[in-house]
């Protein structure tokens, strides 16, 4: 149950830097507050995620990259005491909108975790296609369907000669592209990530990042990392999360990639892109 | 050169314990050889007495027999050559906790589902609570329940599905009274093993990892499809287990049972489960040994047997089906 709060007069710092243009976009949060319980977590998030981008959201631990993650994709209101105000505008509509089914926008918005969670009871094929199953759609070829986000996922070449072994079969790196294949195969337009590396081996981790910039040439993705050369490896644009004191969190910055990293606006951005602190 | 392969040094199994986990090993250990002892020794004494029956009888006349009758008229005297054969009671026992788990587990999973996925944390612990407490409610209790409260309703809910559903062949009744059912018997039943059942669903449930939950719901998936290819399989093995043990509950029950069941002798009823024409072997021996001769007793001993066997049987099958889809995992 989501109760949607209106948010009470309050002076939110404001987000520098350059921003995203305003057009093309995809995805995008409007004067976005998150509460859990009594207690706000973010404040006035406004960030733009445009077309076939990769946005890398980047910050100390506890800032609420995570919680603002799952406001994307309407998962954050199946925690019991979750709240939020504000709009999330995706492909021009309003996700919050009393007429939006959730579940429609979960296949158009994919999400992939920290730990690779393939489902255990199931095949690598299965794995698959379970999003057909759990969304009750039906795909006519499911083996095109299988193949090609297999290999979209960059995994089909090594599992095609064990589609019918368990997920739980793979090494680490391999079940996390199967949960990115997984993902895909309910066709989504936007994959958020959160930290989709942090569990994986550097070789892996490569892996991984060269099928986001594969995803990126037709699909939108918002990742979620630690690592800063993850984020300038992989991202167009990179917002900087922070939480001080006991504020709730917000996007100090949002820019291009190489001026978050390159010439900051803000101090803070710029410690914590060095390394200063976090 | 050529150098001999070391041979591997052989590490003490316990090295790593404490002496006071030596001795506390010991003693788990004494107590797991004791409780099979214990068993061996319920086994020993239950062959034991009822071999001067069994070797009366025929073991096949015991087993297939449908007759009990120790042809001994009120003053003592006998006529005629005594009669036992567990067969009915035997069949009638399975038949009521066949019941029992049809209309029981899906009640328990309903209830499992709902603490775990559905309910408030404050309905959930509320609702666990009374399920536990059901569970610590002495049989005797559901006894008097039964028969004062659920014979009346039952007889009710027995005659209508003859009235409505008597072309089905399990629904027939062709005496007319609907009292002293299996059907009955199974509902009591059915409400005795809910607890276990409910309580051991509830905690494989709660455990599926919620990592897995997420990924459900971040594909689309709702309440129900979600717990069809996520919760349920994870959790299969246990749901088994739980069933089991609710199984061996239902097929050992006696005093719940004695007081609502009409023991029919002679004959098998295999499914005619709104008949009055039931079977239990518990109840059977509650309702036959007060009076009972040495060579009967004897006898009562063999039916006990073959409820041990059963209740064997059914662990080990649990434990297969337990073991083999933990390799599926
Ligand atoms: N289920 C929850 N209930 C209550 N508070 C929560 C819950 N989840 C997160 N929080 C709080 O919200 C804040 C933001 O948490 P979040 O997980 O979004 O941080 P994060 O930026 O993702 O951190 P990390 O980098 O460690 O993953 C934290 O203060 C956390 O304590
Ligand atoms: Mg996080």
């Amino acid at each position: 149950m989501i109760t949607t709060v209106e948010a009470v007069p309050f002076v939110a710092p404001k987000t520098q830097g350059a921003g995203v243009p305003d057009q093309d976009l995809v995805l995008a949060s409007k004067n976005l507050y998150v509460w859990f319980g009594p207690r706000m977590v973010l404040a006035d998030v406004s960030l733009n995620f445009p077309k076939n981008s990769v946005t890398a959201l980047i910050g100390p631990s506890g800032c609420g990259k995570s919680t603002y993650i799952r406001t994307l994709n309407r998962m954050h209101e199946l925690i019991p005491s979750a709240a939020l105000a504000g709009q999330v505008i995706f492909e021009d509509k309003d996700i919050y909108d009393p007429t939006v089914n959730p579940v429609d926008v979960r296949l158009r918005i994919g999400m992939v975790f920290q730990k690779p969670n393939p489902f255990p009871a199931m095949t690598i094929k299965e794995n698959v296609l379970s999003g057909l199953k759990l969304a009750k759609l039906s795909n006519s070829n499911q083996n095109e369907l299988v193949e090609k986000s297999l290999s979209q996922a960059g995994l089909w070449n090594e599992v095609k000669d064990r589609l019918d072994n368990t997920g739980g079969s793979l090494s680490g790196g391999q079940q996390q592209r199967l949960c990115i294949a997984r993902s895909l195969a309910v066709d989504p337009h936007v994959l958020l990530m959160d930290e989709p590396c942090s569990a994986l081996d550097p070789g892996s981790t490569l892996r991984v990042e060269q099928t986001i910039r594969e995803l990126s040439e037709f699909m939108t993705v918002v990742i979620v990392t630690h690592n800063m050369q993850q984020a300038q490896r992989v991202a167009t644009y990179t917002a900087f999360f922070l939480l001080e004191d006991n504020n709730p969190g917000y996007a100090v910055e949002h820019g291009p990639t190489q001026h978050i990293f390159g010439n900051p606006i803000d101090q803070r951005t710029s410690d914590y892109v060095n390394g200063r602190f976090g | 050169m050529v150098v001999q392969p070391p041979q591997p040094r052989t590490v003490p199994r316990n090295a790593q314990l404490t002496k006071a986990d030596r001795r506390f090993a010991r003693i788990m250990t004494a107590a797991a050889f004791f409780s099979l002892i214990v068993l061996s020794l319920i086994a020993f004494f239950l062959v034991y007495q009822s071999l001067p029956a069994i070797r009366d009888q025929g073991l096949i006349n015991f087993l297939t027999g449908t007759e009990w009758d120790s042809k001994t008229t009120s003053d003592g005297t006998t006529t005629e050559d005594p009669v036992f054969g567990v067969a009915a009671m035997l069949w009638g026992t399975i038949l009521i906790a066949i019941i029992a788990i049809v209309i029981g587990l899906p009640v328990s999973l309903g209830i499992a589902v709902f603490i775990v996925f559905i309910a408030s944390a404050r309905l959930a612990t509320l609702l666990r609570n009374t399920i536990d407490f059901l569970a610590a409610i002495p049989s005797i209790v559901f006894g008097l329940w039964a028969i004062s409260a659920l014979t009346p309703v039952g007889k009710q809910w027995g005659e209508w599905l003859t009235n409505s559903l008597g072309f089905i062949p399990i629904f027939e009744n062709n005496l007319g009274i609907w009292v002293g059912t299996p059907f009955i018997a199974g509902i009591v039943l059915a409400v005795m093993v809910t607890p276990i059942i409910t309580s051991v669903s509830r905690e494989v449930l709660g455990r599926t990892p919620p990592e897995l939950i997420n990924a459900s719901q971040a594909l689309g998936g709702t309440l129900w499809p979600t717990l069809r290819y996520v919760a349920f399989p994870f959790a299969k093995s246990g749901i088994v287990a739980a069933t089991m043990l609710g199984l061996g509950r239902a097929l050992g029950e006696t005093v719940a049972v004695f007081y609502v069941l009409n023991l029919t002798y002679g004959k098998i009823n295999w499914y005619q489960i709104v008949s009055p024409d039931g079977g239990s072997i518990a109840s059977l021996i509650v309702a036959k040994f007060s009076e009972a001769d040495p060579l009967e007793i004897s006898a009562l001993l063999g039916g006990g047997m073959v409820l041990f066997i059963i209740t064997l049987i059914v662990n080990a099958i649990s434990t297969t089906i337990a073991r083999s889809t933990v390799k599926d995992m």
